[in-house]
């Protein structure tokens, strides 16, 4: 049988997202049946995440039930309007896995989003591993990909630190790799750009100059790390360890670029990213989330990566929504204000539907997409859409919204699931276990005692 | 609704400090006739109140456990927790008359770690000290730390004279308890080193094309030659004496890189520079190859083109050694970047050797530069270190005095105090401009910035006493912002002081637009936020979080459509709620007659204050108050500045949690300070000084504390 390239079909096809669209699936590229087999066993993982709450008595439906739902008038109507209800099932009446923590509320709901689990406190600078992070390691595993995860975002906002002793980071902490570190999220498309696509058109000759000296640079600092931790003392390892793992993982990608096999069909998008910083507030965040959604669903395609995470703000920050014309407020600040305030709740809700609206511009691309089975990736992909806290108001940890779209394993999409306070984790759970990482729990609960999805 | 009259019933103030003598006395004695247990369990102490007659079943946090263990490992730490717990919940008692209120406290600390955690107490002697003439002992380490993104730009700059632009890629940084030099809050992996590297290889290009690398490498000892040639650059960013700078593996990889030719210039490639061939495009690609002197490129559009340096060709007599040119550039600059990237240049305090010892005085120099110019130290101070200078506190002061007569000082006034005070925020507050009539807040809040700007450089320049942050009666403002908040004076929009009157109502940085605005929540301005940050700012007294159990009252409350007075009295009336926020919501409703945005509030339109009365009286802890001015007086009179200004630059500093309230060692070396500072009546450059010339600065421990969000 013989083995076509990934690059070597590209050349015979017009680069740009819409040429990704609609190509047939092709066993004959694959290197063996096993990495076909292989191939459409993988479940893509994307998560987008709300900081601040949401009105949720607007976001779900005030009625219905099972399969019997409408979404009009709520937050999620978009779904509805753009074909995509029955790809979606939602979730409501569940509560953060934060809030069986202690902290700040904010802190206790970003960081409990994923990983299932309560903080010890606000000032931790580690915490447990997230679920997107569990499987991209699994992946990396059975079956690496040049890029191991993505944490984007579209206001790359940290909230200011202010001096109560906690650690400000736990604000935007959606992600924890294995040792429990934060994993920041990240604006510059640019950047997550020219990672997954590095490798895709550097033909096939050897190294870059420029790849060639950064691989002989991480080389050196790596020597230089290892000769300083052998005098360190056991205290000063783990920050040291943290830089060395962190120049290794850049050292991976370089290499993992370079041997790129994506093993299925892939065009590289053509678009122009907006120049937006890892660092300075982002007020125009709809149209960056909705060309994100684009870059991904080539990268799904491309097996330029699995996993990948899209944060609208930071929780206690955010930004304002010129693009909508919500210019006066900042996320936070409407959302401390929508019990008290109409114009402040209608606005709320609006972006809550502004939201739903980049969430399912992304599922639509992944449906326009071809995957490495030959179906739409939309199919081989897992998106899920909420936030960690309730009502932004009070900080409440009840009540928060949810929603799971996709297909994949098991998941039953169309369908309206009604739940009293049962903790969020539990459906983190029974995603766990249809993402083939086991039965055994996750987060904090480790009963496997899972809800049905 | 009448505003309300908000004294908690004996809940002590916790900004009142613990006086000196409630550290433990340096020989705790086992009490004789208190019983820990009885006092845990009175009524009025409180203790088993809110933890639970067994340490654990209450809504506070468990007093037993590894947890707890882990920053309550010692009596003195304990006891001195049990002091400040005791000044901010208990009621008076009679329990401990008779006895010093460290002896019941001791007594009490005994009986949480022996009855609730199985710990045999011993008494015993402490061990003193060891460390000349302070009485104060340290073993709270400064654990390994990366420079900050602000200190790895400014030592490029100071180090190469090249702009270091492109490090602002680097991650932005986090902190705890607002400082980033904090060194278990900083993000050492993937998104440092991935950034890092791109930011590294580009600044070497950009130095190597400043010329100030002068170097004869060639290829043959490109190996000796890249560690000689960096070697002096290397000894200040790695900050160690000459002899010490190791470059070995800089050296390899320079040498790898000429062997490897084949690897960096595969023949498909551009072509290395030739005397013959096509040399060059651009004049800048000369200066990348020949240095400084190199001036042009000659017949750039053709392929006969070659480098000018002066009026010759810059490979005038270089024979066939030019043709390894590019090459041997490319090593230097490669091996550049890897200096830039060398964990000896981003972690300060590596060789930390587990022991409680001194810094050594290398470690002194950086702690200074790192401080004080936000950078890495300059020639002088390393050679004063060389020479071991740095032993004597007199010598640390001179070098301090000099370096504060430097421009890189300027880094510290903007870094430290902004990072303290957040006064920097303001431009980042969203208000509701529109509904409050201002048109031009993007203006404004950079006016405020700089004015608070202005009023510390003044305080600090002028070494004034550092209770002037609270109380000066004067400002800096320019016309627009005087006339945003009111105030007679600048005609222009120069920024000139301005010296208050009585019916200003301003006083200090608390009146000034950057912290009001700080606190406000877009719309309204927060009496919590407002409280929660003069006690955490300028008190060092942060209220805990609360527990996650209260969560559910905290909504109910919240979801009440009350006013803020009306808030107020339901936190006041219920206990679980008044422990904290009646230390704090009288503070921030002192200041309720300033509006999101810093002006005189002139009435209440919404209701949202106190249903239309503007009146920021109360009393705190027995003080009464009618506006800010009383409660800047109440807060002056707690005697606070100095020490919480001086906890705030030993976190700084140290790069690690300093607690005044809970740490033993903390606590009797800033004591220890401010005594001088208060026997002297040191000015606040002088303080300044006098903290970073103190042991505690010189000296590290074997126990990297971190900081736990414990009450």
């Amino acid at each position: 049988m013989k083995k076509i390239t990934r690059r070597r079909f590209l050349r015979g096809s017009a680069a740009g997202i819409s040429s990704a669209l609609a190509l047939p699936c092709l066993e004959v590229m694959f290197a063996s049946e096993k990495a076909f087999a292989q191939a459409t066993s993988r479940t893509n993982f994307l998560t987008f995440y709300v900081p601040n709450g949401t009105v949720e008595p607007q976001w779900f439906p005030s009625t219905g039930s099972g399969t019997n739902f409408s979404l009009v008038g709520t937050a999620l109507e978009v779904f509805e309007t753009s074909g995509l209800k029955n790809d979606i099932s939602l979730f409501k009446g569940m509560t953060s896995a934060g809030r069986f923590g202690s902290g700040n509320g904010h802190m206790r709901a970003i960081s409990g989003f994923l990983t299932g689990s309560g903080l010890a406190n606000d000032a931790v600078t580690q915490h447990k591993i997230s679920l997107d992070q569990k499987l991209a390691n699994h992946y990396q595993q059975i079956d690496p990909t040049p890029v191991h995860s993505l944490q984007l975002c579209g206001n790359p906002e940290l909230d200011p630190p202010n001096n109560s002793r906690y650690n400000n980071a736990l604000k935007n902490s959606l992600c924890f790799n294995s040792r429990g570190d934060i994993l920041p999220n990240k604006a510059n498309l640019q950047n997550a750009f020219d990672r997954l696509f590095k490798g895709v058109d550097s033909g096939d000759n050897a190294l870059s100059l420029e790849d060639a000296t950064k691989l002989s640079v991480l080389d050196t600092v790596k020597d230089d790390i290892n000769r300083v931790l052998a005098v360190a003392s056991e205290n000063d390892r783990v920050r040291l360890e943290q830089y060395f793992d962190g120049v290794r993982e850049v050292e991976l990608e370089l290499q993992r670029s370079t041997t790129m096999d994506t093993s299925g069909m892939c065009a590289v998008p053509t678009q122009n990213f907006p120049a937006t910083s890892d660092s300075t507030r982002n007020d125009r965040i709809g149209n960056h989330a909705k060309l994100a959604g684009k870059m991904l669903a080539a990268a799904f395609s491309c097996n330029a990566t699995r996993v990948a995470t899209y944060v609208a703000g930071g929780e206690a920050a955010g930004c304002r929504y010129s693009d909508i014309g919500i210019n006066s407020h900042i996320h936070n600040s409407l959302s401390h204000n929508v019990n008290s305030s109409a114009s402040a709740r209608a606005n709320y809700h609006r972006i809550d539907q502004y939201h739903s609206e980049m969430v399912a511009s992304m599922m639509t691309d992944l449906k326009n997409t071809m995957g490495p089975t030959g179906e739409n990736l939309l199919n081989s992909t897992c998106v899920l859409y909420g936030s960690g806290l309730g009502n932004g108001e009070n900080h409440s940890l009840n009540n928060i919204a949810l929603l799971v779209g996709g297909r994949f394993g098991s998941f039953r999409p169309g369908r309206f699931n009604q739940h009293s306070g049962v903790n969020h984790n539990r459906l983190l759970m029974a995603l766990h276990e249809e993402f083939g990482l086991g039965s055994s729990g996750f987060g904090d609960n480790t009963d496997g005692n899972t809800i049905n999805i | 609704m009448p505003v309300p009259t908000l004294t908690p019933t004996a809940m002590p103030d916790p900004t009142v400090v613990p006086t000196p003598t409630a550290t433990p006395d340096a020989t705790p004695q086992p009490p004789q006739e208190i019983s820990g247990k009885q006092i845990f369990e009175s009524p009025t102490f409180k203790c088993a109140d809110c933890h639970g007659a067994d340490g654990v079943s209450g809504v506070f946090p468990d007093l037993a456990g590894q947890d707890f263990l882990e920053n309550y490992d010692t009596l003195e730490g304990l006891s001195l927790k049990v002091i400040f717990m005791a000044e901010k919940y208990s009621e008076p008692s009679t329990l401990c008359d008779g006895n010093s209120e460290g002896d019941c406290a001791y007594a009490v600390a005994t009986y949480i770690l022996s009855e609730f955690n199985d710990i045999e107490i011993e008494p015993e002697q402490p061990s003193g000290s060891s460390y000349g003439d302070s009485a104060c002992s340290i073993t709270s380490a400064s654990g390994v730390r990366r420079l900050t993104k602000n200190e790895i730009k400014h030592a490029i700059e100071d180090v190469f004279s090249v702009p270091s632009s492109e490090l602002n890629s680097l991650p932005v940084e986090r902190s705890i308890g607002g400082f980033e030099s904090i060194g278990a809050a900083q993000d050492n992996g993937f998104n440092l080193s991935h950034p890092l590297l791109s930011s590294a290889l580009t600044l070497a290009d950009t130095i190597m094309q400043t010329g100030n690398i002068n170097h004869s490498c060639t290829t043959d000892n490109i190996r000796s030659c890249a560690q000689t040639v960096f070697q002096p650059y290397a000894r200040l960013l790695f900050r160690k004496s000459n002899s010490d700078v190791n470059l070995n593996v800089i050296g390899a990889l320079a040498d790898t890189i000429v062997n490897s030719q084949e690897r960096f210039f595969p023949s498909s490639n551009p072509n290395p520079i030739t005397i013959s061939g096509d040399q060059c495009d651009t004049t800048a690609q000369c200066r990348n190859i020949f240095g400084s002197t190199a001036n042009d490129c000659v017949n750039s559009q053709s392929d006969m083109s070659y480098c000018q340096c002066g009026s010759e060709r810059c490979d005038a007599g270089m024979g066939e050694q030019s043709e390894n040119l590019e090459l041997v550039n490319h090593a230097l600059k490669t091996s550049l970047a890897a200096l830039l990237m060398s964990p000896e240049f981003l972690f300060v305090n590596i060789e930390s050797s587990g022991e409680v010892d001194a810094l050594n005085q290398f470690d002194i120099a950086t702690r200074l530069a790192t401080a004080l110019w936000v950078s890495v130290p300059d020639v002088n101070l390393l050679n004063a270190a060389g020479r071991g200078d740095l032993s004597s506190r007199e010598n640390i002061e001179a070098q301090i005095d000099r370096m504060m007569t430097s421009n890189k000082f300027e880094r510290f006034k903007s870094t430290f105090f902004a990072q303290w005070l957040k006064y920097d925020l303001a431009q980042d507050v969203a208000i509701d401009a529109e509904n409050m009539g201002i048109n031009n807040w993007d203006q404004l809040s950079a006016d405020m910035i700089r004015e608070t700007e202005l009023f510390i450089t003044h305080l600090v320049d002028n070494d004034l006493p550092p209770n002037e942050i609270l109380t000066a009666n004067y400002s800096f403002m320019n016309q627009r912002l005087a006339n945003h908040y009111g105030v007679l004076g600048p005609t222009s929009n120069t920024f000139e002081r301005v010296d208050f009157t009585s019916q200003d109502k301003r006083q200090g940085i608390l009146t000034q637009g950057s912290i009001l605005a700080n606190a406000a929540n877009g719309i309204h301005a927060s009496i919590v936020r407002r409280g929660e940050f003069i006690l955490s700012a300028l008190m060092c007294a942060p209220p805990p979080t609360p527990d996650s159990s209260l969560s559910e009252e905290i909504d109910d409350l919240l979801n009440q459509d009350l006013s803020e007075a009306e808030k107020m009295a339901v936190r006041d009336s219920r206990p679980v709620c008044a422990g904290c926020h009646s230390s704090f919501d009288p503070v921030g409703w002192a200041f309720s007659e300033f509006d999101a945005s810093g002006r005189i509030l002139l009435e209440d339109i919404e209701g949202h204050l106190n249903n239309g009365v503007i009146d920021p009286s109360g009393s705190l802890n027995g003080s009464s108050f009618n506006g800010a001015l009383d409660m800047i007086q109440i807060l002056e009179s707690r005697n606070r500045s100095s020490i919480c200004l001086s906890e705030k630059l030993l976190m700084y500093t140290l790069g690690r949690p300093v607690d005044y309230n809970t740490n033993a060692e903390d606590n009797c070396a800033i004591q220890e300070m401010v005594d001088q500072s208060m026997s002297e009546e040191l000015g606040l450059k002088t303080l300044i000084k006098r903290a970073l010339s103190h042991e505690v600065v010189r000296f590290q421990g074997d126990t990297v504390r971190e900081l736990s969000s414990g009450e």
